[in-house]
């Protein structure tokens, strides 16, 4: 056992120096190490590194880990694989929030994106699970096509008030709705960081609540847990943590949803003490090398992360859906 | 132990079951027949608290259901579905952790010994064929110690020599636990043998209740069918046989 998780270290820590290592100025692999462990270095070497590549990596991680933290929890409570920020919607909604707030406030900081895109993100969230509610069990593939089907109404709402935006403005928001990371933004990662740390630690500390709600509503009420409550509350969890996220970077599907599948693949388990570290690291992992990926693949220009992971994301999507393991109720 | 008084019950404001009075006492195998979308289902879930009372009250040793605590109502009573299900890879020993208190290893030794779940034990539920996965969700929660406990169709999916066994099982538990089950099955084989009292829900409340001698004759089953019944001793073994033939 303690194998798998030094394996998943490593690879997480590998990502980062990739990370540290791609873009356009080029910089060795010993001026990153020396970089880290804080030595002598040329000043515009520390520039770059310090306030350009170290942010996007924070960035970039952060918004990994916590997508899949959060695709993990609605797998978990709602009993669908397929289940996940995008594909219920929330991202979409976390979407428009974002872009009314670019609409209506002065100056679209730091408070109004996260505010909106909060907002934005629980209101569709709770529209899809309301929707549902009586015809469709939760398990249900129809859930997620209800998701996506609000997902593409919503992605054509933001554009819709994005296309109503100045041009200086709507530059900036398509590159949001793409899901980029090297903006002015990446710099916010710390305290969003900062956050989304209570979320985080609250929904680790109660994996075994999660492990209860993974087994359905009678045998959570049968264990002395509420199933309505306890939703709700880990619903308002993952929901603030990825839009959150989404503030930060833009739309990114996929990572939510493909981490924990990875993550329960390689512990071979389902137990939420494993599967949230697990996926945390997953998450995060997967988005630094989209993100690098990015910035390698073409010379003189940028790949947004969330193209790469829709790219890669979306056919493991299609996968999943045609497997049958997971065919429980159509 | 159980005790409905006037219960009606269903979902939103739509009565599935109406003016229902029961009354169990402790160590009883108390079931529940019924054609389909006759409201066993809906009565399991209402009796354990998962769907609201509409009318009427349920008392479970004397004390009303929506005053006890979460953790208290869980302790007094569990229920498991016809047909669970762990949505991930678990295996039955990582389900096993799953639970409210510290495991009774007698109850779980026993349970693990009758359901003879070591073959089983370190596989993935979603590769064990579906009678073996409902013999260890019947473990899992016959190991949960609850003093009422609620299975709906616990029969299914097991073949013929497992049902004996779970037959046998609930009366063991009966006796060396005390617990008292309400099932919800159609079996009527194994219900005429397994029964204390049968109470048949049909027409939105309860058709006939009481010991089986009484409310399990050849003509209640045959009204209830719609098919000739008989009702006689089994030549083998001499428990009852429940022969249902022609439509009438």
């Amino acid at each position: 056992m303690p194998r798998k998780p030094t394996f998943l270290l490593f690879t997480t820590l590998g990502a980062v120096l990739i990370s540290m290592k791609s873009g356009s100025v080029d910089i060795s692999w010993s001026q990153i190490i020396r970089f880290l462990f804080h030595q002598d270095l040329s000043a515009d070497i520390v520039t770059t590194l310090k306030t350009i590549r170290w942010p996007r990596t924070i960035s970039a991680f952060y918004v990994g880990s916590v997508l899949a933290v959060a695709g993990s929890v609605l797998q978990t409570i709602l009993r669908n694989p397929l289940a996940d920020s995008y594909t219920l919607g929330l991202s979409g909604g976390s979407a428009v929030g974002a872009a009314v707030a670019l609409q209506v406030a002065w100056l679209p900081t730091f408070f109004w994106i996260p505010f909106f895109s909060n907002i934005g993100a629980l209101l569709s969230v709770f529209a899809v699970l309301f929707l549902a509610r009586q015809t469709l069990k939760y398990e249900s593939r129809t859930l997620i096509l209800v998701g996506i089907m609000i997902s593409l109404f919503l992605g054509a709402l933001s554009i819709f008030f994005i296309s109503l935006l100045p041009t200086d403005k709507s530059q900036a928001a398509i590159g949001w709705l793409m899901g980029e990371f090297g903006s002015t933004r990446d710099d916010w990662a710390p305290a969003f960081l900062g956050l989304s740390f209570i979320p985080l630690v609250y929904i680790f500390i109660r994996s075994r609540a999660l492990d209860v709600l993974s087994l359905g509503d009678v045998k959570t009420l049968s264990l002395g847990f509420s199933p309505k409550k306890e939703k709700v509350i880990f619903i308002t969890l993952s929901t603030a943590l990825t839009a959150f996220a989404i503030s930060l970077s833009g739309l990114i599907g996929f990572i939510g949803l493909v981490s924990p599948h990875i993550a329960r693949r390689f512990f071979k388990t389902s137990l939420n003490k494993y599967i949230l570290p697990a996926s945390f690291l997953t998450g995060g992992t997967l988005l630094l090398l989209a993100d690098s990926l990015g910035r390698i693949i073409l010379a003189d220009r940028e790949i947004p992360a969330g193209s790469l992971s829709a790219l890669i994301g979306a056919p493991v999507l299609i996968y999943m859906l045609l497997e049958k393991k997971h065919a429980q109720s159509e | 132990m159980l005790k409905a008084n006037n219960l009606s019950c269903g979902y939103g404001k739509k009565a599935i079951l109406q003016n229902l009075n029961f009354q169990t006492s402790s160590s009883e195998i108390f079931c529940v027949m019924g054609l389909n979308g006759s409201g066993k289902t809906t009565l399991l879930k209402t009796l354990l608290g998962l769907l609201p009372t509409l009318r009427g009250d349920i008392q479970i040793e004397g004390k009303n259901l929506t005053k006890l605590s979460l953790t208290e109502r869980s302790l007094l009573l569990t229920m498991q579905e016809a047909d669970p299900f762990a949505p991930f890879s678990m295996t039955a020993e990582e389900l096993f952790t799953i639970r409210k208190n510290e495991m009774d290893r007698q109850a779980f030794d026993l349970a693990f010994k009758r359901f003879e779940l070591e073959t089983l034990f370190k596989k993935d539920l979603l590769e064990l064929s579906a009678g073996q996965a409902k013999r260890v969700w019947l473990a899992h929660t016959l190991s949960l110690q609850s003093k009422l406990i609620l299975i709906d169709e616990p029969f299914l999916h097991l073949d013929w020599i497992q049902q004996q066994n779970l037959m046998e099982t609930f009366r063991i538990w009966k006796k060396e636990f005390s617990t008292t089950f309400v099932l919800a099955l159609h079996e009527l084989n194994l219900l005429a043998n397994l029964a204390d009292q049968v109470c048949v829900l049909s027409q939105n409340g309860i058709l006939n209740q009481g010991a089986p001698e009484e409310v399990l004759t050849s003509k209640s089953i045959s009204d209830l069918f719609q098919f000739t019944a008989i009702i006689d001793v089994n030549p083998i073994d001499g428990s009852k046989r429940v022969t249902l033939g022609q439509k009438k």
